[in-house]
């Protein structure tokens, strides 16, 4: 039977303490001293016993468990008869824990203090790296954290604080006007989706379900889906599609399963310019009598945008021009190949010599009234405004029925076209310029030549520039006489050769017209002589400007302009300049240049669309907005390896029976229209976009914000701002 | 099944029930956009105050609190909540600030050596009462003392009886180093004493050069011999079983001033974790 070590006899145990801080140095020797350290570590050793005085003698009084009373016994002075040596107290275990816990506190409180207040506060609180784009702009905490003002623990779900970063965030991202509304859309809209979008019927996962019972919170913070400072490759916009949905009434557990229908998709407008495919694939393409064979593939007319995304137009030359380009630079229209920009109108100049009215020369056998372009021109004129607003609608032709005040107002617009006219001549384009205001007259002078304003009125008015000198000066205008036969057209008679030859003789009439001009003459100077018979032949006018420009027309008294081709600046500058304008004469500026006959013939393809109280005119095909994120996005690119042998019409077919032209002529409203595709069937993207294959998650396709998207508001400093010290 | 057996398995059971429910209210929350974060952060600051307070409990037993067994249950069943509640908090992987980094290796080498001091305390001491007597740890160095006082005496005994130095010499040789010799930290872990063995084995080779007292007092000196093996064992052992806590206690402190900043900083900086 093995020996017990320890006595259990009661006087034989000793009385440990290893809840003091110090421990016998002796211990470990088997021999502590009966005392113990001290509190603060000091040996107390004298010797065995502290010897008891009983009479006048010393008694040993050592334990027991020590051997009872040593033979020695005390000495005459009461100390002990066995002396103990001193030794090194050392610290109990308990008490190293102790120490060992103190440090470790003061270590972190260190950490703490370093993390607080140091030099390197930011790298040390700083829960973790933030994103790479972020890393650029933010240097320190406050740039994008509202540093709470005292210790409260419901702070960070304060809704004032949860705006107040929000608006930090704001200060670089603008999301436009509703940047605190879901999608950025505003409310009202928010309401007529809700309205629209029927709950959910299907049946739904339980975790989906629990996530939409519980909704989202009243106040969402911008951190609520853009988790950052979790590292530089984190993916800020990463969602589940359960965090998704928990706002949507309509939740549902996939694309496949769930997903509504698409509504339309893609086609949420007309498209920009008018061009029937289905006309054109079943008619024209395959039309033997076409200037040029149709396209083999959608590629020849479309391309994917830079990012991917959107399919674009190609360019008018790369499309169109083939067959359209005669149509837009009138080589092969029928009729004129000009629009009239200025013609001396039919007025009834002799009521008006009747009534005593000065009107100087006039051709005899005008046609036709102002053209929109010359009442514009007019209105800008206080003398001229006021005589149109007097005449209103009265024929010029015949003012037998006038009143005098009408005859008045009528010889004044005429002396006010003459002015016009004088002025065009002699000054050229600033005039239009001028009458226009420098900043909206940029290309709708399309050039305009003074030196075919100037050939007209050398034969249409020869004296026309001394007659307005005269009218201006207040001086009396001898009276007319009558008007001559009507001048042949330049193509007959050449200018030069039917110029009187004081007016031949001065080319230099624009630089200084009034020492030079020729004095006064009752009498046309304008005379169509017969050319030589040897002479050249002009062609037509209109020939002699093919690629564009600016003619005349004797026959009619008129100035032409011909367009230069596609994307002329003077039609689409004075498109865009009327279109807006609400004013009757703009109007008929805008409908005469608008109409499908009109030189040019703009607006057979390019639309006008009316939204949000502008209208606009369409010169571009559909691209994507800079700046602007639509909701749902597509990548046409990252799917033309899917496409099987039908090409693009793998999703995108023919809507052969819908009435494509309805949606346009006098329909300005963008949506309202039919397409020319029937509009993409959900189970087509349902092929792949499976969990198992493709994947279907909601950021896929759609983006949270939408709207448009205002470029960062970095300041420019902060990428040159040096990093604060750490 | 015993009743420890049942309490055992009934509060293991609750405690996973509890950590399945927090795990399923955190993913929740996290799908409805609600802050999860936040709330796990909260609880798990609960947590490790209660779990730091069983350390005070012990200190202050006059206080009508609960039993300091009933702490300690309390304490080991919270602890493993608090190691899922951090989980859910911090995640599995490091964090990318310093202080959180440190906050995060303080946690978890806490929680680590909770558990080894649990698993300690649940493996060693029924081995240590299998080895022998039970000891006192502050006592053993004083027996351990007196056992090899006790065979010096014998070895004396031997060679002043027999006048034979063969026991003399196996003391010099082999016993004194032996004896001098302190077990390694993680003895207990490693196993049986293999240096023991190796001096049992060699006393019984010796057995064959001594006369018949001598081989009396080797069967005397055989029975210290494994006298000393438990005081080494049962020392060993009761020191590894105080010295986890020198991990586990300190860095507890630190983690709590730790906690204090982190929970500083989410207040003053954060708006929506």
């Amino acid at each position: 039977m093995r020996r017990l070590l320890q006595s259990i006899i009661h006087n034989r145990k000793t009385y440990d303490r290893p809840q003091d801080e110090w421990t016998c140095g002796r211990a470990a020797e088997g021999c502590p001293c009966i005392y113990g350290p001290g509190p603060k570590g000091e040996c107390r050793a004298t010797g065995q016993c502290l010897p008891a005085k009983k009479g006048d003698r010393w008694v040993c009084t050592r334990l027991i468990s020590l051997g009872a009373a040593c033979e020695t016994g005390p000495r005459p002075d009461g100390t002990c008869g066995c002396p103990v040596p001193p030794c090194q107290p050392q610290r109990s275990l308990r008490a190293q824990r102790g120490r060992l816990a103190g440090l470790t506190v003061c270590l972190a409180l260190g950490l703490v203090l370093l993390a607080v207040w140091g030099r390197t506060r930011e790298a040390w609180s700083s829960p973790g790296p933030l994103t790479s784009q972020h890393t650029a702009s933010a240097h320190r905490c406050t740039d994008c954290h509202v540093e709470s003002p005292a210790f409260s623990l419901a702070a960070p779900l304060s809704s004032a604080r949860i705006k107040q970063h929000n608006q930090l965030c704001l200060k670089c991202h603008d999301l436009g006007p509703h940047s605190d509304s879901p999608h950025g859309v505003s409310a009202s809209e928010l309401l007529d989706i809700a309205r629209t979008q029927a709950p959910s019927a299907t049946s739904r996962p339980f975790a989906l379900a629990a996530a939409h019972a519980a909704g989202p919170p009243a106040d969402l913070a911008c951190a609520t889906c853009h988790r950052e400072h979790r590292g530089a490759d984190r993916d800020l916009a990463h969602l589940t599609d359960r965090q998704c949905q928990v706002c949507h009434q309509a939740p549902f557990a996939g694309f496949a399963a769930g997903h509504p229908e698409f509504a339309g998709y893609p086609y949420s407008r007309r498209t920009r310019l008018q061009f029937d495919h289905v006309a054109h694939f079943q008619k024209h393409f395959s039309d033997v009598r076409a200037p040029a064979p149709g396209p083999t593939s959608c590629a020849q007319c479309h391309e994917p945008a830079a990012d991917g995304r959107q399919m674009l137009v190609r360019g008018f030359a790369q499309t169109c021009a083939a067959c359209h380009s005669g149509q837009i630079d009138g080589a092969g229209r029928a009729g004129a190949k000009g629009l009239v920009f200025f013609r001396l109108p039919d007025i009834d100049v002799a009521t008006l010599a009747a009534s005593g009215a000065a009107i100087g020369e006039w051709p005899a056998y005008c046609e036709g009234g102002l053209t929109p372009f010359m009442r514009w021109l007019l209105e800008g004129d206080d003398t001229a405004r006021a005589a149109l607003a007097t005449l209103g609608n009265l024929n010029l032709a015949d003012l037998s029925r006038a009143t005098a005040a009408q005859k008045a107002a009528a010889a004044q617009l005429l002396w006010s076209i003459k002015g016009l006219f004088a002025n065009l001549v002699t000054q050229g384009q600033p005039v239009i310029m001028h009458r226009l205001g420098a900043t909206s007259a940029a290309g709708r002078t399309g050039q305009f030549s003074a030196d075919v304003a100037l050939a007209a009125q050398r034969a249409w008015l020869p004296n026309l520039l001394t007659e307005v000198a005269a009218h201006r000066r207040g001086e009396a205008i001898p009276p007319a006489a009558p008007a001559g036969p009507r001048a042949a057209s330049p193509s007959a008679a050449p200018p030069a050769a039917t110029q009187p030859a004081t007016v031949a003789a001065d080319d230099d009439l624009l630089s200084d017209p009034a020492p030079t001009a020729p004095p006064p003459s009752p009498v046309p100077a304008v005379v169509a002589a017969p050319p030589p018979a040897t002479a050249l032949e002009l062609d037509p006018a209109e020939e002699r400007v093919a690629t564009g420009g600016w003619y005349r027309l004797d026959e009619s008294y008129t100035l032409h302009y011909r367009p230069s081709g596609h994307e002329d600046a003077f039609l689409t500058a004075w498109l865009d300049g009327t279109v807006n304008n609400p004013a009757p004469t703009a109007q008929g500026i805008f409908t005469q240049l608008a109409a499908p006959t009109a030189p040019g013939a703009c607006m057979k393809c390019h639309t006008v669309d009316r939204a949000a109280g502008a209208t606009v005119v369409n010169w571009r095909a559909a691209r994507p907005a800079a700046g602007v994120r639509p909701f749902t996005t597509f990548k046409h690119t990252a799917h033309f390896s899917l496409m099987g042998t039908q090409g693009c019409s793998t999703c995108h077919t023919l809507a052969t029976g819908a009435d494509y032209a309805r949606s346009f002529g006098a329909n300005r409203d963008p949506a309202l229209f039919l397409s020319n595709f029937a509009p993409l069937r959900k189970d087509v993207c349902a092929t792949c976009h499976q969990p198992a294959k493709a994947g279907e998650s909601c950021q896929l396709c759609h983006n949270y914000h939408t709207g448009e998207m205002v470029p960062l508001r970095l300041p420019a400093a902060e990428f040159s701002k040096p990093r604060p010290p750490r | 099944m015993k009743a420890l057996t049942r309490r055992r398995w009934l509060l293991s059971l609750t405690t996973a029930l509890l950590a399945l429910a927090l795990t399923a209210a955190w993913w929740l929350a996290g799908n409805a956009l609600r802050p999860a974060d936040l709330y796990t952060g909260w609880l798990l600051l609960g947590l490790l105050l209660g779990l730091a307070f069983f350390n005070a409990r012990k200190k202050l037993p006059f206080l009508p609190l609960l039993a300091a067994s009933t702490w300690l249950q309390i304490h080991l069943y919270a602890g493993w909540l608090a190691c899922v509640v951090f989980a859910l908090h911090a995640g599995l992987r490091p964090p990318g600030g310093r202080l959180e980094l440190v906050l995060w290796l303080a946690f978890l080498i806490a929680a680590l050596s909770g558990i080894f001091g649990l698993w300690l305390s649940r493996w060693l001491p029924p081995r240590l009462a299998r080895s022998g007597e039970s000891l006192v740890y502050e006592r053993i160095p004083r027996l351990r003392h007196g056992v090899e006082a006790e065979v010096l005496a014998l070895v004396r005994q031997a060679e002043k009886e027999t006048q034979s130095t063969t026991l003399a010499d196996f003391y010099l040789r082999v016993l004194a180093g032996y004896f001098a010799r302190r077990p390694p930290l993680l003895a207990p872990l490693a196993g049986d004493d293999a240096r023991h063995h190796r001096v049992i084995t060699e006393l019984a080779a010796l057995r064959r050069f001594l006369n018949p007292r001598e081989s009396v007092l080797a069967d005397q000196l055989g029975e210290l011999l494994e006298a000393k093996r438990n005081l080494d064992a049962q020392w060993a052992g009761q020191r590894l079983l105080k010295l986890w806590l020198f991990v586990h206690i300190p860095l507890t402190y630190g983690l709590l001033v730790l906690v204090g900043a982190h929970v500083w900083l989410v207040l003053h900086y954060a708006h929506r974790l």
